[in-house]
């Protein structure tokens, strides 16, 4: 199974996975979080990635800034290519673990901000200390000009009154705040890539939209790559351009947002289309649920590893058969047997 | 933060003389005082005892006046002339007795505070971050052994050890020549090699639990969330685990400084017997149990007082690491 590589050739693409594997070695057995995906981004655009809650999403997260290493998990197979600002591109699967030419990816080329707003700072430092502390981390100026630059970012992401709140605690700030200064944070250093893990999901949802609106306004102005993980396909539908679907650990369809609502193609992408609650007129359509429930993925499915859900099962073949990615159109993929997947 | 030293300190004031009266009055309490004990026991054996002498002795020490008065009169021979009273078993002023004991109690729990603490941060962190590998185990192992171990076995081995291989002479503080000599850098060296063995075995007695409580605590730390971000961040292992999850995981062990020296002085009598260290421990007790009521009330007021500018500076301490305590 070899795919091209495209990020050698075009440019445009910043990051490409090629059959990304992260495990999970525990007591009860492997965990396979991340089951082989391969996808790529280009530049200034917005991936969207969906999934219901386990299939792998943050693991994939993590695996892209190897910081599934401290947790316990382990790249096990595949690569992350990666392009730097230099242009120069590395394969971050095979970066030594927390070895120098990681980290100084992290934080200064790819950086990435989390659920909890309320946690993800630490309690015993002030805001403008953190963020000073990536900036220092990664460009060598002095304190006074990273504190000055502390302010600028907080300023940018609209936080009222930057150079007092640069000294407030984190719990001197509400959640959204919180959330702002998080986002500042993680662009001070101008990253090329920002990976947000479902970064308005503990938020109130008028906070909610407003942090999602100064998302896309940020990242038109860095001009940078943004890989949005959400289940929430209301969300993906606002600002993704592009949308990766994830099944336990494997990625079943990737098309242009446009694609994915109005043409699905795969059998589970269309169940969690028809899950989204919907007014039509005055009678609300009935939510269509997807039957059963995810398995373990300490226990994947043979063959396809939605088969024992799907609507469009075929005895024989999805149950024995791995589909592969196939490509329908120039951006569309699908991994389904309904359309021929495999070689 | 100026309103908040200002209140603790008021407070601090008010505990202090709570203290006092509650262990003047206690002190007092059992039915006789040392007078009658002391008159008793002449008697006993035969003396004769002059009605005159008794008066001028109860007169001299206020045992005619009630107990406030009796207090009134302590406290202001403190505060005015640094006078503790007499004592009456050893027929001394009690400020001549206490001072070296209490500064080598404090010095003693200072260095056995400080001794548990180097063994003991580093270990936690280590069988934390490296959690059931063999050296955590092993750790486990002899925290478990050190726990069981009673402190005075422990002290015996050491000064044996000490004794056959360095032949430090055991017990007390200061060697034989040194006990009466002008402090010196002879005598001050000689003191250090003696507090080798009190200082391990007190300062082992709460290391074991203090391991056991760092690593847990550092474990919790190590899976917050803004561990992570800090790694996201790209910190190097090292600094981050010191920044970030132990930064935090440290924080309630500050608030147990003030409490070392009680700790000491009611728990360490024992190994302050065997060890034959001049600490507080040994001759509070002996003033507890034959009634030697000022030299008993002071002990207790200095080491009260201690204990509270001890809570107080961990207070203090606490507030200024922790924010979250300061904007309260
Ligand atoms: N530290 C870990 N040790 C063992 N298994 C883990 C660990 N972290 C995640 N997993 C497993 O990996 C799988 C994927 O988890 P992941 O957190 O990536 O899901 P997710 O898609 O982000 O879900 P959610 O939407 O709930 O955030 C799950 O089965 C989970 O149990
Ligand atoms: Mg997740």
């Amino acid at each position: 199974m070899t795919q091209p590589i495209r990020i050698h050739n075009d440019p445009g693409v910043i990051l490409e996975l090629l059959n990304l594997r992260t495990v999970f070695e525990t007591r009860g057995g492997t965990v396979r979080a991340v089951n082989g995906i391969s996808f790529y981004t280009r530049n200034d655009t917005v991936l969207g990635v969906v999934g219901e809650s386990g299939c792998g999403k943050t693991v994939m997260a993590h695996s892209i800034l190897r910081t599934v290493d401290p947790m316990g998990g382990k790249v096990a197979d595949g690569n992350i290519f990666f392009r730097r600002k230099n242009g120069e591109v590395v394969d971050i699967a095979s970066l030594p673990s927390e070895g120098r030419q990681l980290r100084s990816l992290r934080g200064s080329e790819i950086s990435m901000i989390f659920q909890e707003p309320m946690t993800a700072f630490s309690p015993v430092y002030t805001i403008g200390q953190q963020i000073m502390e990536v900036i220092t981390l990664h460009q060598k100026i002095p304190s006074r000009q990273a504190k000055a630059k502390a302010i600028e970012m907080l300023g940018r992401v609209s936080i009222p009154k930057p150079e007092v709140r640069v000294d407030a605690y984190p719990h001197q700030l509400s959640g959204g705040m919180r959330q702002r200064a998080m986002i500042a944070m993680a662009l001070s250093c101008q990253p090329k890539l920002l990976i947000a893990d479902e970064p308005t999901t503990a938020l109130d949802v008028t906070i909610q939209a407003q942090i999602l609106e100064l998302m896309v306004a940020l990242q038109r102005e860095f001009e940078m790559n943004i890989i949005m993980i959400t289940h929430d396909l209301g969300v993906i539908a606002e600002l993704a351009t592009d949308v990766v679907v994830m099944y336990l650990g494997s990625i079943v369809e990737k098309a242009p947002v446009g694609e994915v609502y109005s043409n699905p193609k795969h059998p589970y992408t269309k169940a969690l289309q028809e899950s989204i609650p919907r007014v039509e007129g005055s009678v609300s359509k009935k939510l269509a649920t997807i039957s059963g429930s995810v398995p373990s993925a300490k226990n994947i499915p043979p063959g396809c590893p939605f088969h024992p859900r799907c609507r469009e099962f075929m005895q024989g073949q999805c149950d024995v058969h791995v589909p592969t990615l196939e490509t329908l159109s120039a951006d569309h993929t699908v991994a389904c047997w309904l359309y021929g997947g495999g070689e | 933060m100026l309103a908040y030293l200002l209140r603790r300190s008021v407070w601090m004031l008010v505990t202090i003389v709570l203290v006092s009266m509650l262990s003047f009055i206690l002190i007092q309490l059992p039915p006789g005082d040392f007078l009658s004990t002391y008159i008793a026991q002449l008697s006993a054996s035969g003396q004769q005892v002059d009605a005159a002498e008794v008066a001028a002795l109860e007169a001299r020490y206020g045992l005619d006046r009630p107990v406030y008065v009796q207090y009134a009169m302590w406290i202001r021979g403190i505060v005015t002339r640094g006078d503790f009273g007499q004592s009456f078993q050893w027929n001394r002023p009690v400020s001549d007795l206490i001072w070296e004991r209490v500064w080598f109690t404090v010095i003693l729990s200072g260095a056995s505070f400080v001794f548990s603490w180097v063994v003991a941060i580093p270990i936690g962190i280590f069988s934390a971050v490296r959690k059931y590998s063999v050296g955590d185990y092993l750790f486990t192992f002899l925290g478990f052994i050190g726990l069981s171990t009673p402190n005075f076995l422990l002290a015996l081995v050491l000064m044996w050890l000490l004794y056959i291989n360095f032949g430090v002479s055991p017990g007390g503080l200061f060697s034989q020549e040194y006990i009466d000599a002008p402090w010196s850098l002879a005598k001050v060296w000689d003191m250090l090699q003696h507090l080798i063995v009190p200082v391990v075995v007190i300062g082992t007695a709460g290391t074991a639990g203090l391991i056991r409580t760092l690593r847990a605590r550092l474990l919790d730390e190590l899976n917050r969330p803004y561990v992570t971000t800090a790694r996201a961040k790209g910190l190097s292992a090292w600094k981050l685990l010191i920044r970030y999850p132990v930064r935090l995981a440290i924080l309630p062990f500050i608030s147990t400084v003030g409490w070392v020296l009680p700790q000491l002085v009611s728990g360490g009598i024992i190994v302050a017997i065997v060890l034959n260290l001049p600490t507080v421990g040994p001759m509070l007790h002996r003033s507890l149990m034959s009634q030697d009521m000022y030299l008993a009330g002071s002990f207790i007021l200095i080491i009260s007082v201690l204990t509270v500018i001890g809570t107080l500076v961990s207070d203090l301490l606490l507030a200024w690491l922790d924010p979250r305590i300061r904007y309260e």
